[in-house]
């Protein structure tokens, strides 16, 4: 029995393994869109979005013939991990140093959880993006890919400290901009 | 412990979709033939080193065999001498001593074979482990007697020659005439011990192949842990999982019934065992999962001789086999960023057969009358069963393999 998906992603790999001109297509059509909401997240400037989705594509492309079908879900979290990857360098690039914010503190408010309400997809995303390189990396590979500060430290080569405060403030900045999308909705 | 709001944006955002940038496509394609790249097509398989290795079993089994044979032809040559000269000179005589002595020397020790075949091990710097024949003391029970039967014809032989005929002549021209125009050909039987080795790559070095692209993270290599750069991120909070199939072993017997000088079939049983690593990530955690899975199968296939002359045939076999699984065994380690460790080990059960076809092309050496060596490279194909067992055939159910064997000749 399959689970909806799993063909399309054996029919994709398939494809590649053919040879099949339609093969770089009809990856890209499945999962362009998917890939641009990740890296998205990570890279806040369009231009270098797409130079980052690019380089992700040929990679992924270039290399489709030495991964091996795991099962549903697993070409997704590939290509996923590439993008995300891709993004990381790209943002090292910039830094030309450890990934951390050292900007001032951000504006001290209340710890009370902020109603997300019906705020959208898109609206949360722009939000995520705004936030400073250090905050919005390690809010994304925190909340969304679901790594330890441990973890993000080894990736980010900072301290598991450094990640922790880091969220911390990412937190406290992204709390302050619902507040204020949803006062100047009212 | 994340605040719900927090789960709230992550269960709302990490599925989500954005619209792609406008040509992005085109500019990708443009930018794949501005570089010269094409998407990959096949998978990267670690198979020169499985085929040195492989090639090289095969010519020392061949070169064994050869030597095993000349090794044969000094003593069979010495007993020509003594039938020849029968009653000419000291000299013969003490050659023919020397030869009976030898004779007798190797019967009382009983195994001729295993003598013989240990020696010529000696002599090219083997130890007697280091062999399948030594291994399988049922090959050399099998080949002790095929010996004895020989030994026995010899005799006879003996007897027949005493009319000064060349014994090694007589021997040939026998030999000759047995093989190609025996009234016993189609009630020749052969039993045959063999070692089949699945070739592919893929099978030894799937470790890390789904991760060859994108960095690893995890505490995998000192290089990994020093060298920040190699460090980054996979997980979109979904497992991951890692497969490593050990090299399969299979030994199998076979019968060899001959149909007429070209047309073979055989049959026999086979076992097979297959051992594979799961490693399941998430978030720190690790399963291991080792699979251990015993198979017992029944083979049927089809030989054509397109060449032979005494000592060389050269064959293709095509035919299938029906494989069932007798005994599967999954040991389950949990290791939760080293704190937690337990493990847990569950029967893997299945009645679905496991079905096969394959095809190869064979050489087979014969070390004299009785006894050959065989190397069939060939390609196998195992059908789905539709079970969920995951196994190297259904990670690749596509092999190329290699058999080695030897064949015992038992004619009536």
């Amino acid at each position: 029995m399959y689970i909806f998906g799993t063909d399309k992603e054996k029919h994709i790999i398939k494809l590649f393994r053919r040879g099949d001109a339609s093969a770089m297509d009809c990856l890209y059509s499945e999962y362009a869109d998917y890939l641009t909401a990740v890296c998205a997240r990570y890279i806040p400037d369009d231009d270098e979005l797409k130079d980052v989705l690019q380089e992700s594509f040929i990679k992924i492309f270039s290399k489709i013939g030495e991964f091996n079908y795991r099962g549903n879900g697993s070409l997704r979290a590939w290509i996923t991990r590439i993008v995300i990857n891709e993004s990381l360098q790209c943002i090292r690039k910039k830094k030309n140093s450890p990934i951390v914010n050292i900007e001032k503190e951000p504006p001290d408010i209340q710890d009370e959880e902020p109603e997300i309400g019906n705020l959208n997809e898109e609206v949360l995303t722009n939000m995520i993006r705004k936030l400073p390189d250090g905050y919005r990396t390690v809010f994304n590979l925190f909340v969304i890919e679901g790594k330890s500060h441990k973890e993000i430290a080894k990736i980010l080569n900072i301290k598991a400290d450094s990640s922790a405060s880091q969220f911390h403030k990412a937190k406290k900045q992204l709390a302050k901009m619902i507040k204020d999308y949803r006062l100047k909705k009212e | 412990m994340k605040d719900q709001w927090i789960n709230d944006i992550k269960d709302r955002i990490r599925d989500g979709n954005r619209k792609a940038p406008e040509g992005l496509l085109d500019d990708i394609k443009k930018e794949m033939e501005r570089r010269g790249i094409a998407p990959t097509r096949s998978k990267k398989a670690n198979t020169v080193s499985m085929w040195t290795l492989r090639s090289v079993i095969a010519i020392a089994a061949i070169s064994l065999a050869f030597i095993l044979y000349n090794y044969k032809n000094y003593y069979n040559n010495n007993d020509d001498i003594k039938i020849a000269d029968n009653n000419k000179g000291k000299q013969v005589n003490e050659i023919e001593k020397k030869s009976e002595d030898d004779l007798l020397n190797y019967k009382k020790n009983g195994n001729i074979i295993q003598r013989i075949s240990n020696e010529v091990k000696r002599e090219i710097g083997l130890t007697p482990e280091d062999t399948d024949i030594n291994k399988d003391a049922s090959i050399n029970k099998e080949a002790l007697i095929a010996q004895e039967t020989t030994t026995k014809e010899k005799d006879t032989s003996q007897k027949k020659t005493s009319s000064n005929k060349n014994y090694t002549e007589r021997v040939y021209n026998d030999y000759k005439y047995e093989y190609h125009h025996s009234k016993n050909h189609d009630t020749e039987i052969r039993v045959s011990t063999y070692y089949s080795g699945i070739m592919n790559g893929y099978s030894n070095s799937q470790n890390g192949v789904m991760l060859a692209n994108a960095y690893y993270y995890g505490d995998s290599s000192d290089k990994m842990i020093n060298d920040n750069k190699y460090y980054a991120v996979y997980s979109n909070n979904e497992l991951t999982t890692e497969t490593k199939h050990h090299q399969s072993i299979k030994l199998g017997v076979s019968i060899n019934y001959k149909i007429n000088d070209r047309w073979s079939l055989q049959t026999g049983f086979t076992y097979s065992y297959l051992s594979s690593d799961f490693t399941i990530n998430s978030r720190g955690e690790k399963n291991i999962k080792e699979q251990k899975l015993h198979y017992v199968g029944l083979p049927l296939s089809a030989s054509y001789s397109i060449w032979h002359n005494n000592s060389i045939n050269i064959y293709a076999t095509a035919g299938g086999e029906a494989e069932k699984l007798v005994n599967g065994k999954a040991k389950t380690t949990y290791d939760a960023n080293g704190t937690e460790t337990y493990s847990t080990t569950e029967n893997i059960k299945s009645n679905r057969l496991l079905f096969s076809t394959n095809a190869a092309a064979g050489i087979e050496y014969k070390a004299d009358k009785s006894l050959s060596l065989y190397a069939e490279p060939g390609i196998s194909y195992h059908f789905k069963n539709g079970s969920d067992i995951t196994n190297i055939y259904t990670e690749n159910p596509f092999n190329f393999n290699l058999n080695i064997g030897i064949r015992i000749n038992i004619n009536k």
